[in-house]
């Protein structure tokens, strides 16, 4: 075998391995995509039901309940324009407060227009909200003050709007 | 007085590490009498001997608990128990960032030191030197001016703030040091690639010299992997042990196309081959490292760990990191072309199952890649918020580990430079096949779980693990006795039947896990369903520690032929920080699966009706994963020490 012919064998058996992989994690990326959404979005029908999404906001104040076992957890989760109710089965995370940022993924109900959750996640140390919801949030109330509004059951939102 | 001796040892550390950039530039312009180069070397040393005094004086600091130290009573509280006192140290940016600095001038002075042994020539040296010296002064300097963790405080507060109670751990006490080690011993190929490639002496010789920075760099980077992997298993509470999270992918990168260059190293000190990929690969690693540096400390990701976070800082290392890795790829570029192709090999030698090792570690590296900044770059160019998690890399990273190990089982099989003939080969392959087949039997008699995926994989395994065990028994039938076996030829069936035992660990600890929610009042027991388990919950005990007050509820769990598990899981709050954890429990039991599976209780917030949730996982075979990791990082480091060994007889015998 020539060496140029070795070459040449070599490198276009390198590309068809990366191209191999290209495509593979082209396909693995459409199938597997998980799209971030605020609760207005939700409400507004803008999210395609069929497939699973991330939803982000605050816990709003007093919707927090549990069955009699705590075992599945009914909470909602707000952006002070609209607000979604989610059904968790399972532990929440230690940091899930009343009032702080969470992300919950999983599949709209159709019907209830509740969203069935198999993951919740809540900040996991005092300086952190997700990411998203900060920037979800960041239309309605100046950083930080995210607490005090949810605290004035998003009045400051009303106001502005009339 | 500790933390201004700190201080002054860290600004002695920048300026000899621009003493010896300016040196090393003149030994280039000028090539250099003798003296001047053992100049160059001891500059290294003393850089490290200036960290490490640095270092003591910021843990003699946190040690003291003196709060005039404003880093020290942001993260350190003088209730917190004496060992997670000292692991605040680096449990914080500052503090991990001057580790980091430290383990880079350790990593220096040991290839100076190296110089002694490994006969490279001067030139190398000196370019070596300087791009160390470089990486250094920048790091220093970035430490003085951004990161300063001496910096003292007026008032003198009271007492600290305390460290996030998730941190204080054992886990947490270890993860980043060896970590760390890993990352940051590539930065060293980085100077070692620049050397080479200024000298253009890429070769046998530079290749058996980088070699056991490589392979130490690489046992650590595993060792720091799993441990991250392991604190967050049971620390964490969600009861996983990877969860595709950005900053697990910037460990994972580099251990990827590290584990693609210790190979291609390999191939090129024992065969002169692959010269300019193994370059590419060793400034790739270099690259992946800073760039996982980087982006944990600036807030790019979103991400679990996004502690440190500071765009301002996050600008300072990436220009830290473009400068190293722009120039590092534009040397290559420039130099590359001129590496000859070295020497030729059969199809179907060992040179070319190293070649598809590297073909598939680099697509496995582009998946994760990928996957981890594809969501970034999207929402930079207003294609909404995505994520990617588990079912991306299930179909994308998976598969193409799946048939790296494939090709793993052969590989070792193979000899260098000629074909292997099938006539050598059947024996040893049918071998391959009843390993795997005999672990795949083992598996489901013990086990009894069936599906095909996890019955694959662990078949693989298998197979794995058997020719790691067939090319050291060949070793063993080479030398004549196993009591001649050298480190270097129990490195690679360590390493291979490592990773084996880890793949059947996590293949346990994903497919076959069993979570049970029960709520339960003291006193009252329930069977767990579908199992043949009963648990039955005691009377809580509230304990108060140092710096925390636990709630402890102990579980009995008992199966059906009377075997019990005691398992006291716990709700912990932490009172300076007003903090609440959960504290997972695990139990093993040598007659529940011989002791592979654990089983762990983790607490729920309780009910108003007083009844308390509680979740019991049964995860079998993940203390595999753990096991495994431990034989890669023992392989890796035989490994590292066989190396050298072998480059201290060459160099004898010239």
């Amino acid at each position: 075998m020539s060496p140029t012919l070795r070459r040449l064998l070599t490198i276009g058996g390198g590309a068809a391995v990366f191209c191999g992989a290209a495509l593979m994690i082209l396909f693995g990326l459409s199938g597997n995509r998980l799209f971030f959404h605020d609760p207005s979005m939700v409400v507004a029908g803008e999210v395609d039901m069929s497939n699973a999404f991330r939803l982000g906001g605050l816990v709003e104040p007093n919707s927090w309940t549990r069955d009699a076992d705590g075992l599945v957890h009914r909470f909602r989760i707000t952006d002070c324009l609209a607000s979604v109710t989610v059904e968790y089965r399972g532990l929440l995370p230690d940091l899930f407060i009343e009032g702080q940022g969470a992300v919950a993924k999983g599949r709209l109900d159709t019907e209830t227009g509740v969203m069935i959750a198999d993951e919740v996640l809540a900040r996991h140390d005092e300086a952190y909200t997700p990411k998203e919801v900060e920037d979800s949030l960041s239309s309605v109330a100046p950083q930080g003050e995210y607490a005090a509004l949810i605290a004035n059951g998003c009045d400051m939102v009303e106001e502005s709007a009339t | 007085m500790m933390a201004e001796l700190g201080q002054f040892a860290l600004v002695c550390c920048l300026i000899l590490a621009v003493w010896q950039v300016g040196l090393a530039i003149f030994n280039v312009v000028k090539p250099s009498s003798f003296g001047q180069s053992t100049l160059l070397r001891r500059l290294s040393y003393l850089q490290f001997l200036a960290v490490l005094l640095s270092f003591i004086a910021l843990i003699t600091v946190f040690a003291q608990s003196d709060f005039s130290v404003l880093l020290v009573s942001e993260h350190s509280h003088s209730a917190k128990p004496h060992i997670f006192k000292l692991s605040a140290t680096w449990g914080n940016h500052e503090g991990s960032i001057l580790l980091w600095l430290l383990i880079l001038c350790g990593f220096g002075a040991w290839g100076a030191l190296s110089f002694g042994r490994n006969g490279l020539d001067a030139t190398v040296q000196t370019w070596t030197l300087l791009s160390q010296g470089a990486l250094v002064a920048m790091f220093a300097a970035f430490i003085i001016w951004t990161s300063n963790p001496f910096e003292r405080q007026f008032p003198i507060p009271f007492d600290g703030a305390d460290l996030n109670p998730l941190l204080q751990d054992i886990g947490l006490a270890l993860h980043p040091p060896l970590l760390y080690v890993g990352y940051v011993g590539f930065s060293i190929l980085f100077a070692f690639a620049i050397g080479g490639l200024m000298s253009g002496r890429i070769d046998r010789q530079w290749a058996m010299a980088v070699r056991p920075f490589a392979l130490a760099a690489w046992a650590f980077l595993t060792a720091g992997i799993a441990m991250g992997s392991w604190w967050a298993s049971y620390e964490l509470g969600w009861g996983g042990w990877w969860f595709w999270d950005p900053v697990e992918n910037l460990s994972l990168m580099p251990w990827l196309t590290g584990t693609a260059l210790v190979h291609s190293l390999l191939a090129l000190a024992r065969r002169d081959t692959l010269r300019a990929w193994t370059v590419f690969l060793a400034l790739s690693t270099f690259a992946a490292s800073m760039i996982g540096t980087f982006v944990v400390r600036s807030g790019v990701l979103t991400s679990v760990h996004s502690f440190a976070v500071d765009p301002a800082r996050g600008s300072v290392i990436l220009a830290i990191a473009a400068t190293s890795i722009g120039a590092a790829f534009l040397i290559f570029a420039l130099r590359a072309p001129k590496l000859t192709d070295g020497n030729t090999y059969g199809w179907f030698a060992r040179e070319n199952a190293i070649v598809v090792n590297n073909l598939l570690l680099c697509s496995a590296f582009g998946a994760v890649f990928i996957g981890t900044f594809y969501p970034m770059l999207a929402e930079l160019t207003g294609g909404g918020r995505p994520s990617v998690g588990a079912p991306f890399y299930a179909a994308t990273f998976n598969p193409m580990m799946l048939v790296l190990l494939g090709f793993m089982a052969v590989g070792p099989l193979l000899v260098w430079r000629v074909n292997m003939s099938w006539a050598r080969l059947w024996r040893p392959v049918v071998l391959l096949i009843l390993g795997g087949l005999l672990l795949v039997l083992l598996s489901v008699m013990l086990f009894g779980r069936f599906e095909l995926l996890g019955l694959a994989v662990i078949t693989v395994s298998g197979s794995v693990a058997a020719g790691g065990i067939i090319a050291l028994s060949r070793d063993i039938a080479g030398l004549g006795s196993f009591t001649k076996l050298t480190p270097s030829n129990l490195a690679m069936p360590l390493a291979h039947v490592g990773l084996a035992v880890s793949v059947v660990g996590m293949v346990g600890a994903s497919l076959w896990v069993d979570e049970h929610l029960v709520a339960l009042s003291p006193g009252e027991s329930k069977t767990l369903r579908g199992t043949n388990w009963q648990v039955e919950m005691q009377e809580r005990q509230e304990i108060e520690r140092s710096n925390h007050l636990a709630i402890s509820v102990p579980l009995t769990l008992t199966r059906d032929d009377g075997v019990e598990l005691a398992l006291a899981p716990e709700r912990r709050f932490y009172t300076v920080r007003e903090e609440a954890t959960t504290e997972l429990d695990t139990a093993r039991d040598l007659r529940v699966h011989l002791g592979l599976t654990d089983v762990f209780a983790t607490l729920g917030q309780p009910t108003e009706t007083g009844r308390l949730v509680t979740k019991v996982v049964f995860r079998p075979l993940q203390i595999l994963l753990w096991i495994g990791a431990f034989l890669m990082f023992v392989g890796g480091i035989l490994a590292a020490f066989g190396a050298r060994e072998q480059r201290g007889r060459r160099s004898a015998s010239e």
